[in-house]
């Protein structure tokens, strides 16, 4: 009796947890319906449509819980696709079981260059635990680095450990560093900034555009990269911070962008809402290259079945990593606008299993 | 407060205590049986020191439950000393707070050397998913594998991620190899062979014995060697297992041996079983490049306050790391013998965040 009420308290717990995260993740599901069905009446979801998505995300994925996204897709692209991935199960279900218990790791950013051992990190400094160490491992105070990090660059960009989108940064100048309590900041990397590539730089003029790069590697397999997009700034922000920014989805085979993005508030775009370039059609600069050094580095860190690299060219066309991401990496614009992107790699099971996201 | 919220106040706290006394079980198991084995070679614990040490454990360290250690420890001294840290207390209060979410991380053995950036571990190869990985990390293939392992070394051990205490081990000869079914083992590492100094095999006859130099790094201080001790083995074991082995505690800062061995089941002996050879008055050769190695890495991996070290001693003198513990290193024979070792760093204290 008593196993039987642990039972059904258990199940209860559970149920309540993915109604909580589902809530989160699906949380700006409707306003991105309601965004694309203003701007293409004629793809308003008839009822027939939103119940075959309902069914759908019952029969394939386990729960109907997962449609509100399939329905945004949906919005988008006019017709249904089987195969798309909705952000709440890619969080409950396919993160979790694809990176395991070290899944939360790329937050760390303290961390993440003792993963990678790559130079194209630009991490110059940590902060751990009231701890300076440089990128090289050895120690060093707060007063050597002031007197050295400014040398090379007019600021630095400092990262807090545990933040992401854009969370937790904070553009440097030496007088900023000077007074700023980083005790009080948690442990954080202080990054050199980044002078980007004449064709990023058109794109994004002021913060230095994100190209996303998201690679899966299979049990026993090479990585390969499965997903791309690219976010620029707006004009008047020194970092992509979270929604503030303009999505468009790239082409993995050749690094073509597509023919329309996003802005935050899922805005169909064809330029640059602020400075009218064109973002459509684009190929980015070595993005083979990109493609490749980013399959080599999850080749070096099987642990992980998926991340997702943040990733840029500088003036010197040379690549560089931005950060990390292993934990709940999203795609959500670039997976309605040429998704799917994770179909046949069998995710779809992934809830049958018995721990599923454990 | 409504009725539910007590009522969840209440379940979360009953359910805390039953984790508590579940993580307690084994600890007061273990010490029931050591209490014994000691009172058997005349170390008995008083009334009056068993008294102080329930009286510390409830005032100082916030409940009865740690006092089981430290009446081991008071009978193994014949005294009770303040400030000794019971080792359910280190595991169920000191490493979650202190080395907080990433405790686990030295579970994964296939990381460590990536993590710690270090040559001193002997590792050759990893099996990771399904992937074989060099010790430099490039892809490689089992015919590769088979000849980085034994090209230059005679046998190769291989430790699987999350085994523990020398569970999970294997001894592999060439011969081995082709028979093993490396894809059910999950993932591991494989590590070079130590041939270890002659002082170790003189009192670890076959098994390289097994330097514990466990360093604390307390935020904005340097790291510093706070507890050390010696797993030896017996004559035909392949490796160190925490079962069978021998510990000697040793002097920090000297690497002065503990006159007496210390078996898992609480005896003492002052010369080894097997060779006869007595301990009192040996000091560890290359201790302090030991205990300099241990402090320079942890200074390198300051997310971790408290890092037991597993070293040897080759017989070329040089230091090698065989692991490194970030959850709950062991440390009751040399805390009991020779402690406390952990005073001045408030872990007495934690219990109270």
């Amino acid at each position: 009796m008593i196993s039987l009420v642990k039972k059904l308290y258990r199940q209860n717990q559970e149920k309540r947890r993915n109604k909580a995260t589902d809530a989160y993740y699906n949380r700006s599901a409707p306003k991105a319906y309601q965004a694309l069905i203003k701007q293409l009446p004629d793809h308003t979801l008839t009822t027939k449509q939103e119940t075959e998505i309902e069914t759908y995300a019952a029969d394939v994925l386990g729960s109907a819980s997962f449609s509100p996204w399939l329905k945004v897709f949906t919005a988008c692209r006019g017709e249904f696709k089987e195969g798309w991935m909705p952000l709440d199960y890619w969080a409950r279900i396919v993160c979790p079981t694809l990176n395991g218990s070290l899944q939360p790791l790329g937050k760390i950013k303290t961390l993440t260059q003792k993963f990678l051992n790559a130079e194209e990190l630009p991490d110059l400094a940590y902060y751990v635990k009231g701890n300076w160490v440089m990128a090289s491992g050895e120690k060093t105070t707060q007063e050597t680095l002031r007197k050295t990090l400014f040398d090379g660059h007019p600021n630095v960009f400092l990262k807090q450990d545990n933040t992401s989108r854009g969370g937790g940064v904070m553009k440097l100048d030496a007088d900023q560093f000077s007074k700023l309590d980083f005790e009080k900041l948690g442990d954080f990397v202080i990054q050199s900034p980044i002078e980007t590539h004449d064709f990023f730089k058109k794109l994004s003029p002021s913060a230095v555009p994100s190209l996303r790069v998201t690679t899966y590697k299979a049990y026993a397999q090479p990585a390969r990269v499965v997903q791309s997009g690219i976010r620029l700034g707006l004009v008047s922000t020194p970092y992509i911070y979270e929604d503030e920014c303009i999505r468009i989805a790239i082409r993995i085979e050749d690094g073509v962008t597509n023919e329309y993005g996003f802005s935050g508030d899922w805005q169909i775009l064809k330029a640059h809402s602020e400075t009218g370039v064109s973002i459509t059609g684009l190929k980015v600069p070595k993005y083979q290259e990109i493609k490749k050094r980013c399959e080599m580095l999850h080749d070096q860190n099987p642990h992980f079945g998926l991340i997702a690299w943040d990733m840029t060219v500088d003036k010197n066309d040379q690549i560089k990593i931005m950060e990390w991401n292993t934990v709940t990496p999203s795609y959500n614009m670039d997976e309605a606008a040429i998704g799917p992107h994770f179909k046949g790699l069998g995710f779809e099971d992934f809830w049958k299993r018995k721990n599923p996201g454990r | 407060m409504s009725i539910l919220h007590l009522l969840k106040k209440r379940f979360r706290a009953s359910r805390q205590k039953r984790w508590n006394r579940i993580f307690d079980q084994s600890h007061i198991k273990r010490v029931q049986n050591g209490l014994q084995v000691l009172a058997d070679q005349g170390k008995k614990l008083s009334s009056v020191d068993s008294k102080k040490a329930e009286e510390y454990s409830v005032e100082v360290l916030g409940s009865i439950d740690f006092a089981p250690w430290l009446k081991l420890y008071s009978a193994f001294r014949g005294e009770f000393l303040e400030g000794w840290i019971p080792d359910n207390y280190l595991g169920r209060v000191v490493c979650p707070a202190i080395n907080g979410d990433l405790k686990d991380l030295s579970s994964y053995k296939t990381l460590s050397k990536q993590l710690l950036q270090t040559e001193t571990l002997p590792d050759l190869v990893y099996l990771i998913k399904g992937t074989w990985l060099t010790a430099e990390r490039l892809g490689t293939t089992f015919d590769e594998v088979k000849s980085i392992c034994f090209d230059h070394y005679p046998f190769v051990y291989l430790k699987r991620n999350f085994s523990f205490q020398g569970n999970g081990i294997l001894k592999l000869y060439p011969k081995d190899f082709d028979g093993i079914e490396f894809d059910k083992l999950g993932d591991f590492v494989i590590q070079a062979p130590i041939f270890q100094h002659p002082f170790m095999e003189e009192i670890s006859p076959g098994a390289v014995a097994t330097l514990r130099i466990t360093t604390v790094k307390q935020n904005q201080k340097p790291a510093e060697t706070r507890l050390c001790g010696l797993r030896i083995g017996r004559e035909g074991m392949n490796y160190i297992d925490t079962k069978g082995a021998m510990r000697i505690p040793v002097d920090p800062n000297f690497g002065k041996l503990y006159p007496s061995a210390i078996t898992a089941n609480w005896q003492l002996l002052e010369t080894h079983p097997d060779t006869k050879v007595p301990f009192e008055g040996k000091t560890i050769p290359y201790f302090k490049e030991a205990t300099q190695l241990c402090e320079s890495i942890h200074e390198r991996f300051p997310h971790i306050q408290l890092i037991g070290w597993d070293a040897a001693i080759t017989d070329q003198g040089q230091v090698k790391l065989m692991e490194w513990n970030t959850d709950q290193p062991g440390i009751v024979y040399s805390e009991s013998s020779i402690g406390p070792h952990f005073k001045e760093l408030g872990w007495e204290d934690l219990w109270k965040n």
